[in-house]
């Protein structure tokens, strides 16, 4: 087995993996929160992949039991999706609550420069 | 009826009463007084039938107390202090502020004292100790003073640094022993290396408290910046308990067996560890006196002066012989006793006449009689001069060093005691004697109930200068008590001497030679007074054509020795105080550092985060 | 049976929700909910107190559903959780009465997020599920981040910012080891996984455990990465400060630790690991803290401190550590408690931006705040015979007897610290020199009443032996709750 099949075999974890690096690169190099926001968010897809990911098995279905066809046996772990939903829900409001605190920023210091929003520190 | 729990339920009952008619001046003080006078008239009823008797008291398994003659001797010493104390207070405090609280956080610490004292695991010694401390720090908060905050902090820091040092060598002391009582100590299951440790954090609890230096950087602020009653108490009472929980610790419940292990000197014939001690007490003793030589302010005088007398009984402790431990004994009385009167009568002085510096004083002895008496006697007793009792521990001191060959300390522990006398004079020199300031003219006496307080102990120490041996008699038994193991010397007391190896010291027949010449030398001068009265003022001088009037100031009083230790000024800038306000001032600029760590910026935050996590996965997956 | 013990959830949501219907019949009404709800959550823990008293105290669970664990949620209940159920329902009540007219126009959205926090802490406690942990964890940040940013100021927007920055990664860092520890267990319930957790391989468990722990130490104020707590607590609203000083970071810790303990069967190196993160925490709060002039941001630092404290307690890993370092959270959360709504209730009364100079000679003023605020200094730095100092005593001999002298030396080390800075800030409230402050002298009952009724529970902490005896081995017990992970086990899933 090659490492192309092998990256190719995990290319979900590989790809999960990838967005939360860019993620992170965004949250620890970039200054402006909305980029900062933006990487947050890339990570918080990454984990979502990643967890997603962790219970699809190659081949088989969506565990839907009022599909006839559907047995336990060809369907996958349904868990890490319920888990995902709930994660992207929660995604979603820490990202709107986010924004809406960036504005208010923005208005009170007119800047979104992160290392010049530092009032508070020692 | 258990002698232990009658004891604290009075003593309560005292504290409670300070607490619920704090405003009621007379019945809070009375109420005070009473419980204390009576907790120590019952300590004192007690304190014979049960010596040598082991009267023990546990509380769940946890708390042991011990109702013995060598507590008692400590407790009947707090509590007369603190009686006197009290006593004077009652004018002292008079309309001062803070004259309310002054009474509950007095007893606090009485409490805290008298618990410590009887305690016998090291749990509840503990206890009482912080207890003792924070009331004390309390009381001084209660001051007058204006800095008073800076020197309270000092204290209760450095005494908060003590005790914790005391807290951890206890803990390993458990952690070992699987208890937290005295007499559960067992030295076979450390090391010579652990010993060594614990001695040391133990005494530096114990050095602390009693102001040894170089850890008496917070004695003269605390001591000066005190209400001065209490300053009498904290000083006659309170700084014993280093020298007590060094005698429990110790002799008490390390053992001297197990001390000698940590490295004996054959030369000596004592331990490493206690010959430190020792040079530290001369040390104590020589500056604390210098220090006090140079003081100009009375207070701090006495305060440096208290320093200087807790270094010889840190001597006696060092020494660990009988001859040494009853020096230390014998003198805790006789300082207690004479400290108290002099803080008291300085007190006095303050109170009536609102000056605390030397110079600014003189020629009150007309306007407080009884006050200089008091001084005298004090300041006899504080020199060590034969007819009272401050000479029988000089003589057993010396003796005691001596035995031990140490004679180089003792060369400079004489030169310390002569020191002594140096700034003892000053307080009849400069405060009763020469010329009295226009503004003092008309000063009262002092009140009465501090003349009361002042003569008591005055006359404690005639009587201890004419019967040492009876308390000598009591503090043979302690040493017994408190299962010393090995002593070849003791000190054989008869009816009116006591003998030791080197000597034979009869105070009865030198008071009594004393006594009889000064009567006899009265009555002659009074005779000769008779004969030709010719009685010379003070402004009565022929001076180059000039006319003196009152204010013209005639004695000096300021930088009264400068004439001896000018050349030693510059030297005190060198004071282990400086040194610490300098580590103090390092360390705070160090946390100013630290909490730079604490960026402000939120992305230096995820970047710690980072870090973290790099440095966790490090940890866990290699 | 015990059931309506999902009520301590169920009830705070539902009343949360309720406050904007409310909030239109009348505006006055939402400020009162508060106080009903943490009421009734009290009853609810003390009836739940006295049922496991008549039950031996074995910890019980409640089956939500009434699926059998591990398939449903199940909540676990034993005398650790209803410690905190009690710390959180009390002190939250206390926080509710003195909130009520404090936040300036606070609405009726302040209340409902006031209770959403509560209510997540409330279900962080006594959750058995990990991922219903998760939710909760994230209940309580959201609502944190938007309580923090509740005055709209540029301080405290600018503190939400930070927080809401840090705590999305934790809560990445929390669901990314949930996701691997479901993956290699295929289980969600903490007994359950617990079971399972010594099959998985030793390189998934601990990539786990550190993604976990990481995540964790977040919420628990640790030190590298607890950044955003001074921030947070300076510019939150007052009452907001005191609940993540007194309850949110305890329940974070407690799920710290049932993380550690029971779900990893944490071992050594582990322990030894967090009770390093511990010392150093304590070290660096207690260190920053010492020349900090904003009162606030000073409890804050002191709070990182005594969390740290209580960490490095409960890290010792014997019982009466554990013990010692419960028994420090319920201490520090009522002293902080005191601390922070005294303060709080001092700055409103003198003008000024709350810089500890600002209060200077208020006990002259205002003799009952300050006398409880000192008395509360002098309970938390350990002063025998109040209550600090047995908390400090069975910390102390448990770490000694782990064999770590020089940790020792090191808490005694940051006390004395720690003495230095809480008496300085005593000096100050006490100094009689002159007044340059203006007071505006109002005495507010609903204020004076939270702050005495805390020193009152001091009191009987610290005095009452008989009570302390009994107390300590419900201290033992709920210690064995949190250690025992057999007994949990076997509690969960039945034998």
């Amino acid at each position: 087995m090659s490492w192309v099949e092998t990256v190719y075999n995990y290319s979900y974890f590989v790809g999960a993996f990838g967005l939360i690096m860019i993620g992170l690169y965004a949250v620890m190099v970039k200054t402006n929160l909305i980029k900062i926001l933006i990487g947050i968010n890339l990570i918080d897809v990454g984990v979502n992949i990643f967890l997603v990911s962790l219970g699809y098995i190659k081949g088989k279905g969506a565990p839907i039991f009022s599909n006839a066809s559907v047995t336990p046996a060809n369907s996958i772990d349904p868990i890490p999706q319920a888990l995902v939903l709930t994660a992207i829900v929660i995604g979603v409001a820490v990202t709107a609550l986010s924004l809406s605190v960036i504005i208010k920023l923005y208005q009170h210091y007119k800047t979104l420069d992160i290392s010049k929003i530092r009032e508070m520190r020692w | 009826m258990n002698v232990l729990r009658t004891i604290a339920l009075i003593l309560s009952l005292g504290f409670l009463s300070s607490i619920l008619f704090y405003k009621i001046r007379e019945l809070r003080n009375l109420s005070i007084i009473a419980s204390l006078s009576v907790a120590l008239g019952f300590v004192i009823k007690f304190f014979g039938i049960y010596t040598g008797i082991k009267r023990a008291f546990s509380y769940k398994d946890l708390f042991y107390f011990k109702f013995d003659a060598f507590s008692n001797f400590f407790v009947v010493l707090i509590l007369g202090v603190g009686l006197l104390a009290i006593l004077a207070s009652w004018n002292y405090m008079k309309e001062k502020k803070g004259e309310t609280f002054f009474y509950v956080f007095f007893m606090l610490t009485i409490l805290g004292m008298v618990g410590l004292v009887y305690s016998r695991d090291m749990l509840s010694f503990f206890i009482g100790w912080e207890v003792m401390t924070m009331g004390s720090f309390l009381v001084i908060l209660q001051s007058n003073e204006k800095d008073r905050f800076k020197f309270a902090l000092r204290y209760f820091i450095i005494s908060l640094i003590g005790a914790y040092s005391l807290l951890w060598s206890m803990f390993i002391i458990y952690n070992k022993v699987h208890s937290f009582k005295f007499s559960a100590f067992n030295s076979s299951v450390f090391t010579k290396g652990e010993l060594t440790t614990l001695l040391i954090t133990i005494s530096i609890g114990f050095l602390i408290k009693a102001a040894i230096m170089p850890f008496h950087t917070w004695a003269s602020g605390a001591y000066s910046r005190s209400p001065l009653t209490f300053t009498a108490f904290f000083s006659g009472a309170m700084s014993k308990m280093g020298i007590y929980g060094l005698f429990i610790f110790l002799y008490g419940s390390i053992g001297l067996s197990a001390i000698y292990k940590t490295g004996y000197n054959e030369f000596f014939q004592t331990s490493y560890f206690q010959y430190t001690l020792v040079w530290l007490g001369v040390i104590t003793a020589f500056l604390g006196t210098l220090r006090a030589i140079l003081s100009e302010d009375i207070r701090v005088m006495l305060a440096y002066s208290s320093v200087g007398q807790l270094g010889y009984m840190l001597i006696g402790i060092g020494l660990g012989s009988t001859l040494g431990l009853t020096a230390t004994l014998f003198h805790v009385v006789t300082h207690g006793l004479f400290k108290t009167s002099l803080f008291i009568v300085v007190a006095a002085i303050i109170h009536r006449t609102g000056k605390t510096k030397f110079h600014e004083l003189g020629g009150l002895i007309n306007n407080m009689p009884i006050a200089f008496i008091a001084t005298l006697i004090s300041i006899i007793t504080l020199a060590g001069i034969p007819p009272l009792g401050g000479f029988a521990t000089k003589w057993l001191l010396y003796e005691a060093m001596i035995e031990k060959r140490m004679f180089f300390a003792t060369a400079i522990t004489m030169l310390a005691s002569i020191g002594a006398f140096l700034y003892a004079y000053r307080l009849i020199q400069n405060l009763f004697l020469g010329q009295r300031k226009l503004e003092h003219d008309d000063v009262k006496p002092a009140p009465l109930t501090m003349q009361i307080a002042m003569l008591i102990p005055a006359l404690g120490m005639v009587f201890l200068g004419f019967f040492p041996n009876l308390l000598i008699k009591y503090t043979n038994l302690f040493i017994e008590l408190i299962n010393i193991d090995f002593f070849k010397l003791g000190v054989k007391v008869t009816d009116t001497a006591f003998t030791n190896s080197y000597g034979y010291w009869n105070a009865f027949y030198l008071g009594s030679a004393v006594v009889i010449i000064f009567i006899v030398s009265t009555i002659y001068y009074n005779l000769q007074r008779r004969a030709k009265i010719y009685k010379i003022g003070q402004l009565d001088i022929y001076t180059a054509g000039e006319y003196v009037t009152r204010e013209t100031p005639l004695n000096y009083s300021f930088n009264f020795y400068g004439f001896i230790f000018d050349s030693l000024k510059p030297a005190i800038k060198y004071s282990v105080t400086n040194f610490i306000t300098r580590i103090s001032k390092e360390f705070i600029a160090l946390s100013d550092f630290v909490r730079r760590i604490y960026t402000g910026n939120g992305q230096h935050y995820a970047i710690f985060t980072m870090i973290f996590t790099i440095i966790t996965l490090i940890y866990f997956l290699s | 049976m015990v059931d309506y013990a999902i009520l301590l959830i169920a009830l705070p949501l539902f009343a949360a929700f309720l406050i904007p219907l409310v909030a239109m019949v009348n505006k006055n009404w939402p400020k009162y909910i508060p106080i009903l709800v943490t009421a009734f959550n009290s009853v609810l823990s003390i009836n739940l107190l006295l049922y496991l008293n008549a039950h031996n105290g074995t910890p019980f669970i409640v089956k939500i559903g009434g699926f059998i664990p591990p398939f449903g949620i199940n909540l676990f209940i034993g005398y650790l959780a209803i410690i905190l159920l009690m710390l959180i329902s009390f002190v939250g009540l206390m926080i509710s009465l003195y909130t009520i007219n404090t936040v300036k126009d606070a609405e009726s959205r302040y209340y409902m997020l006031f209770i959403l926090l509560l209510m997540g802490v409330t279900g962080l406690v006594i959750t058995g599920d990990l991922f219903n942990m998760f939710v909760f964890l994230e209940i309580t940040s959201i609502s944190a981040y938007s309580l923090t940013a509740y005055k709209r100021d540029g301080l405290s927007l600018e503190a939400s910012m930070k927080y809401i920055l840090i705590g999305s990664l934790a809560s990445v860092f929390v669901l990314i080891g949930i996701g691997v520890i479901y993956y290699s267990t295929h289980t969600l319930n903490i007994a359950d996984i617990s079971n399972h957790i010594n099959t998985v391989p030793k390189y998934i468990k601990m990539f786990s455990l550190s993604m976990l722990l990481i995540g964790l130490a977040i919420e628990a104020e640790l030190f590298p990465v607890n950044g955003w707590v001074p921030d947070v607590y300076q510019a939150s609203p007052t009452p907001v400060t005191t609940i993540f000083s007194s309850i949110v970071v305890k329940a974070t810790i407690y799920v710290f630790f049932r993380v550690l303990f029971t779900v990893f069967r944490a071992d050594l190196t582990v322990m030894n690991f967090v009770m390093g993160l511990g010392v150093i925490t304590l070290l660096i709060g207690e260190i920053s803290a010492l020349k900090q002039v904003n009162i606030k941001r000073m409890l804050a630092y002191s709070s990182i401190g005594q969390v740290g404290l209580i960490v490095i307690a409960i890290s010792s890993y014997s019982s009466m550590g554990v013990a010692g370092g419960i028994y420090q959270m319920i201490n520090h959360a009522i002293f902080k408690g005191i601390l922070f709504l005294g303060t709080a209730y001092m700055i409103t009364s003198v003008s000024g931006t709350g810089k500890i100079s600002d209060l200077k000679g208020i006990a002259q003023k205002m003799p009952i705040s300050s006398f409880i605020v000192s008395f509360s200094i002098i309970a938390l730095l350990g002063v025998p015979p109040l209550t600090g100092f047995w908390a400090k005593m069975m910390i102390l001999s448990s770490v000694m007897s782990s064999g770590h002298q020089i940790i020792v030396a090191l808490i005694l080390f940051a006390t004395v610290v720690e003495a230095v800075y809480y008496l300085k800030f005593i000096a100050v409230i006490y100094d009689s020199s002159e007044i340059t402050n203006s007071f505006k002298s109002t005495i507010k009952f609903n204020k004076i009443v939270p702050i005495v009724l805390f020193a009152l529970t001091i009191i009987l902490f610290s005095v009452v032996p008989q009570f302390l005896v009994k107390f300590q081995d419900v201290l033992l017990k709920a210690a064995n709750e949190l250690t025992n992970v057999s007994s949990y086990i076997s509690i969960v899933l039945g034998s």
